[in-house]
């Protein structure tokens, strides 16, 4: 080949390595920075009360639970999978809990079991079940919905309608600093298992392109059943904690954590289709952002319904910016 | 594409900077109760045009005056105050107390301990909310700001747990319950035998199932049969299309709460003349309903309880000291009751878009401006509240 159509084939490389990193960077600094303006600009907006020692607390009380799924839930949308049923799923373990304690006398430690156990089940039945039947995840996760919607509901009539968590109980769940050493426990080995061990990259890989995955040797099952197990765990841990915090439970417990963590999900940067650039941090970033944001709009005092026009903005900005439509180009292209 | 990208971001920037700015402006301040009848509506920053406030003054209230110089107190109020005129109408009646009483109010459309946690942030001096639970009671207590709970029933258990607690300062509702009872003996009176119940989905909120619990507790025993019931998430319309085609022999509907689909369920299915309906709630199509005779029944008239749980949060705002003596009971307000066409206008005319109370009144029941006021004439004023005794309040 002449050397001037060699030098020429090295530009374009050249150009195009350039431009990939470039929105590499976009996507990864934009969440950061979407994140460093919400504080920036609420902190003004509210005098510094935002930053204020006491608010930094219930910052961590506040995204407690999204985070804890969230990072959860990280697995699961790497390998391309997702699922709708988490909110019902917790709420149906909340009813598990306290049915346990108050109704079967079991001990505090047994409910939490079994609230885990109910978390599990759920996602594991989205997991395994989209994967063995062939079916696009949101189906069956729309299915898993349904029915933990019904066993909730029905576990909850037969409850009495509204069920009132003793605090003198289950008070603990609400001790911050426990809250922020499971948080950062979590957050660690989430980090780890995701960007260090085989599971992590493997379910990225799958996220990737399933087909080279299985072609590498990968076994897509496993990695499913592995991340809608840690899923599971994280969804029941949460869900222990959120009926401590909200003190009661109702047919309506639960309701819109799936949507809640697939904003954060978004606002961070995080890949709905899953693949090479999930990571765990762009979770952190948009559970953080989410909070930050709500938080400081209504300290500031601005009106609720205005709240969601600005979550809602943001959401499409951030994701206008930072998704990877490659994918996309590819298929419009071929 | 670039310029597309940055486009967006500059206006999605200007849009959180302008909204930013909103949260930092001053409330707006609210009009002062107007001084007659003909006085324009209350109005309020919804802009909606929702009618004409009717003024009251009670005869002990007449010759009552504000303290001058009073503190200022900012208020958070959390529950629903958007999506239905109720809701709008308790918006308006509290902005109308913001002049006399010094005060401003913050609203929220949601009441979850996040809410609560970020208003005692924001620096409210008090809470008025349409719910309550003992971990929100854990955060007004470590924040040390008083919450009123409005509009919400629960068990003495529950009040027992709460009453522990400084910072709770009491409920004032309606007891759903009756309003079941009530619609019970009027769809039985109307001569209907053959019911079916519509009501939200179970679990939800513990008042909305009592209403379905008490109508049917109670039809049952006048000797009525209960033919079908249903609780799809407000899906009222789809239940009394589904009831009409499956049994005929209905001759009546309960809905636990009112929206424009039981109407046109009703229009639509033939049901009009044909079987009768009871209800909560007053909308537009109450007023043809009642007078064509289908409708027997509609409990309603909550625009007030708003008013009397901020009585009870100012009340320990001024001074400390607790209005409601007896925090483990609620203070239940009476429902209006609504049977007829005439009832029916007069509720339009004096309570729908009324404030219901004017600020004096209000004024009239904090102890701190009032040393002779007691707990029972509190009480007395939610039990005594109905139509008449409104009609009897009111100017011109």
């Amino acid at each position: 080949m002449p050397a001037e159509k060699v030098a020429v084939i090295e530009d374009i490389d050249e150009l195009l390595i350039k431009k990939a990193q470039r929105k590499d960077m976009i996507r990864n600094v934009l969440p950061f920075l979407g994140l460093v303006f919400t504080i920036v600009l609420l902190t003004i907006a509210t005098h510094g009360l935002l930053l204020s020692g006491q608010n930094l607390v219930n910052i961590i009380n506040q995204c407690f639970t999204t985070a804890l799924v969230g990072v959860g839930a990280a697995f699961v949308y790497a390998y391309g999978g997702m699922d709708f049923s988490l909110g019902p799923a917790c709420g149906l373990a909340q009813i598990v809990f306290i049915g346990s304690f108050m109704r079967f006398d079991m001990p505090v430690w047994v409910g939490i079991i079994l609230a885990i156990l109910t978390c599990i089940i759920a996602t594991m039945i989205v997991g395994a079940g989209s994967h063995l039947l062939h079916l696009q995840p949101f189906i069956v996760s729309l299915c898993v919905r349904s029915i933990c919607t019904g066993l909730l509901e029905a576990g909850n009539n037969s409850m009495g309608g509204k069920i009132v968590v003793p605090m003198d109980t289950f008070g603990f769940f609400n001790n911050n600093l426990l809250k922020t050493i499971i948080l950062l426990a979590t957050l660690v080995i989430s980090w780890f298992i995701f960007e260090k061990t085989k599971l992590g990259k493997e379910a990225k890989l799958i996220g990737g392109n399933r087909v080279t995955a299985r072609q590498s040797g990968i076994r897509p099952l496993r990695v499913i059943v592995l991340s809608h197990l840690i899923l599971g765990i994280m969804v029941g841990v949460a869900a222990c904690f959120m009926m401590a915090r909200n003190g009661m439970i109702t047919s309506g417990s639960g309701g819109g954590l799936e949507f809640n963590i697939m904003i954060a999900m978004a606002l961070g940067g995080f890949p709905m289709e899953g693949g090479a650039a999930a990571k765990i941090r762009s979770v952190i970033i948009g559970v953080l952002t989410i909070t930050f944001l709500t938080n400081g709009l209504t300290i500031a005092g601005v009106d609720n319904s205005y709240i969601n026009v600005i979550k809602g903005v943001l959401f499409v900005v951030i994701v206008a910016l930072s998704y990877d439509r490659t994918n996309l180009k590819q298929v419009v292209f071929m | 594409m670039k310029a597309k990208k940055v486009l967006c971001l500059v206006l999605a920037l200007a849009m959180v900077l302008a909204l930013a700015a909103c949260g930092e402006a001053p409330a707006p301040a609210a009009p002062a109760a107007p001084a007659s009848q003909d006085a324009p509506a209350n109005s309020s920053e919804t802009g909606s045009d929702i009618g004409t406030a009717v003024s009251t003054t009670s005869e002990e209230t007449k010759g009552f005056e504000f303290p001058s110089d009073l503190p200022e107190f900012k208020i958070g109020c959390l529950g629903v105050f958007s999506g239905s005129e109720l809701y709008i109408q308790w918006k308006n009646n509290l902005q109308s107390l913001e002049e006399k009483f010094n005060v401003s109010f913050q609203f929220v459309d949601s009441q979850t301990p996040d809410d609560v946690e970020n208003m005692c942030i924001a620096g409210v001096n008090g809470i008025l909310m349409q719910g309550c639970s003992e971990s929100i009671l854990q955060i007004t207590e470590k924040y040390n700001v008083p919450l009123a709970v409005y509009c919400m029933q629960f068990s003495d258990e529950e009040l027992a747990t709460f009453s522990k607690y400084k910072t709770f300062l009491g409920v004032v509702t309606e007891e759903d319950g009756l309003g079941g009872i009530a619609a019970a003996e009027a769809m039985f009176d109307a001569g209907c035998r053959n019911v079916a119940v519509a009501g939200l989905t179970r679990g939800i909120a513990l008042n909305i199932d009592s209403r379905c619990d008490k109508f049917m507790e109670r039809f049952t025993e006048l000797g009525g049969n209960i033919v079908a019931e249903d609780y799809t998430l407000m899906a009222f319309a789809d239940s009394i299309s589904s009831f009409a085609a499956a049994y005929p022999e209905m001759d009546g509907v309960f809905s636990a709460f009112l929206n424009e689909g039981v109407f046109q369920a009703f229009t639509t299915e033939g049901l009009v003349g044909n079987a009768k309906l009871a209800s909560f709630d007053f909308t537009e199509n109450c007023v043809e309903f009642l007078n064509n005779g289908t409708m027997v029944y509609t409990a309603c008239g909550q625009q007030g309880t708003i008013m009397a749980a901020f009585a009870v949060l100012y009340n320990y705002l001024y001074d400390g000291t607790y209005l409601i003596s007896d925090r483990s009971s609620m203070v239940v307000r009476s429902w209006i009751n609504l049977c007829n066409a005439e009832d029916a206008a007069d509720f339009n005319e004096y309570i729908r878009f009324s404030t219901v109370y004017s600020p004096e009144e209000i004024g009239y029941m904090i102890i701190g401006f009032n040393p002779d006021y007691s707990f029972e004439q509190f009480q007395e004023a939610q039990t005594n509240y109905s139509i008449a005794e409104v009609k009897a309040r009111s100017i011109g």
